[in-house]
């Protein structure tokens, strides 16, 4: 027997449920949602529950067991639907399972639940034989059907919406309570027509994304019905698409009066275009035959009007049952008109306008016709509370991700396989001194030239390490530990102490002070007041300086002799004659840290939180270099340093610095340059090396940023870092007894030539020898040879040609490298190798520290195992700046625990 | 035989139920009342409801027999299908069991639309059609109503229509955002990114995958000559929106971003415009 609702229906052949739009979804919708944990419902389900009154009771995981958190209570998870209906009880089930479950999941509602009267469908790729099964069940247990590949449904008067995320994350600014009824193929203009309306005073009732299918599950006919047996909706808007017969059907049962229906409609038909496609573009159902394409179903609807397209010329030609449109744009012109003609009037006052308004314009002094020419609009709230907000903001907006193997700091260059830092190659960076790779390293810009005194004095500042440290170092070093193992172990002291925690806090209170007043140049004086103004509002002033530290007014002192010290330093010294913070040291070291950095943040080049923990890196990096250095409290160098009096010495380069403290004296020009090269090409090899690694895995498990530097360092080692000794061991036997005098003297390329003759000579015999005996892991010669660049008559590592090139344009020579390329030579000559091997980039590192090392070895104040430890050194000091670099980027792009191997990646051996 | 031509009483139109599928009688039913030869109905009703079982397990949206002739073979008569149309659902694999060759269906895939192709997932749309090989716009469209709306607006400016909506996830909309660079940026003036105020889709996630996409397209390619337009509404869209922007001011690329309170018609409007007056200009240059 027919229920009261059926006898209605106007499609005799199937079951229609909702007898008018009040009932698609009420405040006593009671939900069940299937995959409520996946990646869509998580984030729209909680929006839906709050906005609707938590009507959402359960949802089913499969497999498990949980709690969804929503604004308005958790809701319970459940891993099959059976345990939800020992529980609970629904009306409604929502589907967001993949295509291939959903049939299942379809059958799973109506097997469990005799109670359920709807189901909606948001998964989109539902295959067409699978939703005719899902119809025919659904019609067999009288359950309405919508979707699938939609955004549900949703009624403005009653506050609910149900199924998928109409109106977005704030439903309320789009579902105004009003008179008009939508029904839309595309689930993005159900809510944009709903937007366009309010400009005209319209609201909605009920808002219905069909989805557009190839099956439309609750269609045309179906709408209209229950459209005209709701007393809230006087009109309806529809948004129409090529394909399918369900308008037609709809009209010819109003037409022969089998669907009584004598509201007025506004519909909207488009994709003409889509007539010459053979195939879907956009919606899957949009794809016509030759009588359902987007002109028959004008053709349609202008027969039912009579009256031709609405023109918004001519805004009366509409008729009492209304008018179709040529564009979503004229739909709220068009309804008012039709409101007009039927003697209804809107719901409300009009607010907006459709008219162009842009929020953002840029046009970079391009010239446009005048027509062209737009001024900013001020966007409704909240968004313009938003746009104020980020025109506000500093530094870049990153997306969390899983960063093993990955890198937003370095890469290879796989044409050159060489190593780039924020997409600068390293053998670029050998112009660069030290210090600037370093505030490189962490803000992808080279800071001003003019400020480098400044700069130095802080790093130079920061460099000293506390009394733990120092003494840790030196415990190790007696304890036979290798470079890498000291510095790894007195930075376990650095930790991540108050004095850290001051300078971050003073760091974010200065990025917030300059993202307030939007100043995006440092060299604009005008807004000076009002940041020395938000200085003195944000921080306390009261300390008189203390006398027995000189370091901050020595800082300000040289900050007010650059030429230009920039708003910001400028105001931050005005403030500070006023009175000292606390630790006021670190408060000057965050304000030049931050001018330093300032244009890289400004253009979203670094994240914020690197900007923050920038006093942090710079302490470590620093401190590194003096406890490289046995005994540095000996060192006249480091005493002088310590006493952090001396502004001459305090701004010294602090790869002057670094060179002296490794060397034991003062570079010259051509030394100096020689460290700098080795420095800048040992920062990085990429996001793959065991260095790189070490310092990603230890971020990765949410470690301080002394800790990450830590996983660096333990991660090198002999094999890593420390390979340059074995060449600087070949050379030296090479060499010995005939040591240079001068190591850059290259006048005498026979006398290079011939030796390595010699050498190359003898380690053939050596290599024959050695297979005669059987022995296949024969000692190699150290730093020649390349698994990339191998295999043609004469090879070439290109890092390695080209800082030879670089240095020797500079007016750079170095007998051991001479000696390097005469000797691959040799080899090929005398037949020791088949082709002509390459000098690679880890012999660069060796003949440039061996010739640095020469004098003092020579001399006798350097012993053979300090040069093993100084070649070692200097990888650890360039590529301790490189990996500052990769610590920022993982600790603000990456996520806890991404460097975990999973799994099916690992292997038992046996 | 063109079934629209024959006279209303030549046709028969026949409903049967979608689980049990298309049976012998249903067959008989129609023969009879279209007054057909009594020796081709046991012949048809014997053969023709195949057709469901190969409509209905090989993934079939639409299949068309036309026409059928029947062939006297010892004595018996067989329907013979003289002509076969089909098409295959896009979203049931059931088709591949047939193992067609691939040039069946690679008649009408440019290179471009393949590319992307490959990128198909069940998560977020990648459909792409090429409207015009010498187009000066180039669209990222999101949204069906907004793919059908821009496009008729575009008309042969439009190198490709496309919809990208249904909330694609960041890698997906950067790789696709790459292939659409590499094929179709350096013709075109004009960069359009247009879509109506999104339920669901992350308005910031998405804007990073083509933005991004767009900086290091430039960074091989170098920067290239075009003016962004943007109309967009949705989750995240001024945190979307100020990413692109500081991504064009890097770049130094004009642009002009319109929010979700202007219709998107105009929006695409404004991008034809633009596109003339861009036109003009380089032109006046050359």
């Amino acid at each position: 027997m027919k229920t009261l609702m059926e006898q209605y229906n106007p499609l005799t052949c199937c079951h229609v449920g909702i007898r008018s739009l009040e009932e698609v979804v009420t405040r006593d919708t009671r939900v069940c949602i299937m995959n409520i944990l996946g990646n869509e419902s998580r984030k729209v389900s909680p929006v839906s529950h709050a906005y609707s009154g938590g009507n959402i009771v359960a949802g089913v995981q499969y497999g498990r067991s949980a709690v969804l958190p929503t604004p308005a209570g958790d809701i319970p998870v459940y891993s099959r639907l059976a345990d939800v209906m020992d529980v609970h009880t629904f009306d409604t089930g929502v589907i967001y399972l993949p295509p291939e479950a959903v049939y299942n999941g379809v059958t799973e509602l109506c097997h469990y639940n005799k109670q359920l009267k709807k189901i909606i469908i948001i998964t989109e790729k539902v295959s067409v034989k699978d939703q005719r099964l899902i119809r025919a069940i659904c019609q067999a247990n009288h359950i309405d059907l919508f979707g699938a590949n939609c955004l549900g449904v949703a009624d403005a008067w009653q506050h609910v919406r149900v199924g998928g995320a109409l109106g977005g994350d704030h439903p309320e600014e789009t579902l105004k309570k009003g008179s008009v009824a939508i029904h839309s193929n595309s689930g993005n203009f159900s809510t944009t027509i709903a937007e366009y309306l309010k400009t005209q005073g319209f609201g909605v009732t009920t808002v219905i994304s069909s989805g557009k299918d190839v099956i439309i599950q609750f269609a045309v006919a179906e709408f209209l019905f229950a459209a005209q047996n709701d007393p809230r909706t006087k009109a309806v808007a529809l948004y129409v698409e090529p394909g399918g017969y369900y308008e037609k059907q709809a009209l010819d049962l109003i037409e022969n009066g089998a669907l009584p229906f004598d509201k007025p409609m506004v519909v909207c038909v488009t994709g003409r275009w889509k007539s010459n496609l053979s195939r879907a573009c956009g919606h899957a159902g949009a794809l016509a035959g030759s009588g359902d394409d987007a002109a028959s179903k004008e053709a349609w609807f202008d027969a039912y009007f009579g009256v031709p397209a609405f023109d918004p010329e001519q805004p009366r030609r509409v008729s009492k049952r209304g008018v179709r449109v040529a564009s979503i744009q004229h739909i709220p012109l068009a309804m008012k008109a039709v409101y007009e003609v039927t003697g209804m009037s809107c719901d409300f006052e009009p607010s907006g306008s459709l008219g162009l308004k842009p929020w953002f314009i840029n046009n970079f002094g391009r010239t446009l016709p005048l027509s062209l020419r737009l001024d900013v609009h001020t966007a409704p709230e909240p968004y313009a509370a938003r746009i104020e907000e980020v025109n506000r903001a500093l530094g870049a907006t990153l997306i969390r991700q899983n960063m093993r193997n990955a890198s937003g700091a370095s890469h290879i260059d796989t044409s050159t396989y060489v190593a780039a830092l924020h997409n600068v190659p390293v053998v670029d960076l050998a112009d660069f001194s030290y210090e600037e790779n370093i505030f490189f390293s962490l803000s992808a810009r080279h800071p001003e030239k003019e400020l480098l005194p400044v700069l130095n004095m802080c790093l130079n500042y920061l460099s000293i390490p506390g009394n733990a440290a120092l003494q840790t170092a030196r415990s190790a070093r007696r304890a036979g530990a290798t470079p890498n193992q000291v510095l790894a172990g007195a930075l376990a002291c650095v930790g991540d102490n108050r004095e850290r925690h001051v300078a971050r806090r003073y760091m974010s209170g200065l990025i917030d002070i300059m993202g307030a007043l939007a100043l995006r140049d440092l060299h604009h004086y005008d807004k000076a007041a009002g940041l020395k103004k938000a200085l003195r509002e944000t921080f306390t002033f009261t300390q008189a300086p203390a006398a027995s530290d000189a370091f901050p007014s020595l800082l300000m002192k040289a900050i007010r002799s650059l030429p230009e010290p920039g708003v910001l330093l400028k105001c931050v010294t005005d403030v500070l004659e006023e009175g000292y913070p606390e630790h006021a040291e670190w408060f000057l070291i965050a304000a030049v840290a931050l001018h330093a950095v300032y244009p890289s943040l400004a253009l979203k080049q670094m994240a914020r939180q690197t900007a923050e923990d920038l006093p942090g890196y710079l302490s470590v990096v620093a401190q590194t270099l003096w406890l490289s250095v046995p005994q540095p409290e000996e060192r006249p160098l480091f005493k002088a340093l310590s006493a952090r009096e001396d502004t001459a010495i305090l701004s010294r380069s602090f790869t002057e610095i670094a060179y002296e403290a490794l060397f034991n004296h003062a570079p010259d020009a051509i030394g100096l340059r020689e460290f700098n090269a080795l420095l800048a090409l040992t920062l990085t090899n990429g996001p793959g090396t065991l260095s790189a690694k070490g310092a990603k895995e230890s971020v990765s498990a949410r470690n301080h940023i002394s800790t990450a530097f830590m996983g660096f360092l333990t991660n090198t080692g002999l094999s890593h870092g420390g390979s340059g000794y074995e060449a600087v061991q070949y050379l030296l036997e090479s060499f010995k007894g005939r040591e240079p005098e001068d190591p850059a003297d290259i006048s005498r390329p026979g006398a290079i030539r011939e030796l390595a003759r010699e050498r190359a000579l003898a380690f053939k015999e050596y290599k024959e020898a050695e297979k005669v005996r059987g022995a296949t892991r024969y000692k190699r010669i150290p730093c020649i040879n390349h698994p990339v660049f191998k295999g043609k008559r004469v090879n070439t590592d290109p890092r390695e040609a080209y800082i030879r090139k670089h240095l020797r344009e500079a007016g750079v020579t170095n007998v051991f490298w001479e000696f390097y390329h005469a000797l691959v030579e040799a080899l090929y000559d005398v037949g020791a190798t088949s082709n002509v091997y390459c000098v690679n980039i880890d012999a660069v590192i060796a003949v440039i520290s061996l010739k640095l090392m020469w004098k003092p070895w020579r001399e006798g104040r350097m012993k053979e195992q300090d040069m093993q430890d100084i070649g070692f050194l200097v990888f650890l000091l360039g590529r301790t700046a490189g990996i500052a670099a990769e610590i920022a980027d993982h600790r603000s792009r990456g996520q806890d625990m991404d460097c975990r191997t999973p799994l099916k990646e690992t292997r038992y051996v046996v | 035989m063109d079934i629209e031509e024959l006279p209303a009483d030549q046709i028969v139109e026949s409903t049967f139920d979608p689980i049990t599928g298309l049976k012998a009688y249903h067959i008989i039913d129609a023969l009879t009342r279209l007054n057909a030869p009594g020796e081709i109905i046991s012949p048809l009703a014997r053969y023709l409801p195949k057709l469901w079982e190969l409509y209905n397990d090989y993934g079939f949206i639409m299949l068309e027999i036309n026409p059928i002739r029947m062939e006297n073979r010892n004595g018996r008569l067989v329907p013979v299908a003289c002509d076969f149309k089909a098409q295959f659902d896009q979203d049931n694999p059931q088709w591949k069991r047939l193992h067609l060759p691939v040039e069946v269906f690679q008649t009408d895939l440019t290179p471009f639309e393949e590319e992307i192709n490959q990128l198909r997932t069940y998560q977020g749309q990648s459909d792409v059609v090429i409207i015009n090989p010498e187009g000066t716009v180039t669209s990222f469209m999101f949204g069906g109503g907004a793919n059908s709306a821009s496009t008729e607006i575009l008309g042969d400016k439009a190198t490709i229509s496309t919809d990208f909506g249904g909330n694609p996830p960041y890698e997906k909309m950067y790789s696709i955002a790459r292939i659409v660079y590499r094929y179709w940026l350096q013709q075109s003036r004009v960069l359009l990114i247009i879509g109506g105020k999104a339920n669901n889709t992350d308005i910031f996630v998405t804007f990073k995958g083509m933005f991004d996409a767009l900086r290091d397209h430039a960074a091989h390619n170098g920067r290239p000559d075009i003016y962004v337009i943007v109309g967009r509404g949705g989750p995240n869209l001024i945190k979307g929106m100020a990413y692109a922007r500081d991504v064009l001011d890097r770049l130094e690329l004009p642009y002009t971003f319109f929010g979700y309170d202007t219709s998107i018609v105009d929006v695409v409007q404004y991008a034809v415009d633009m596109d003339n007056a861009l036109a003009g200009q380089k032109e006046g240059r050359s």
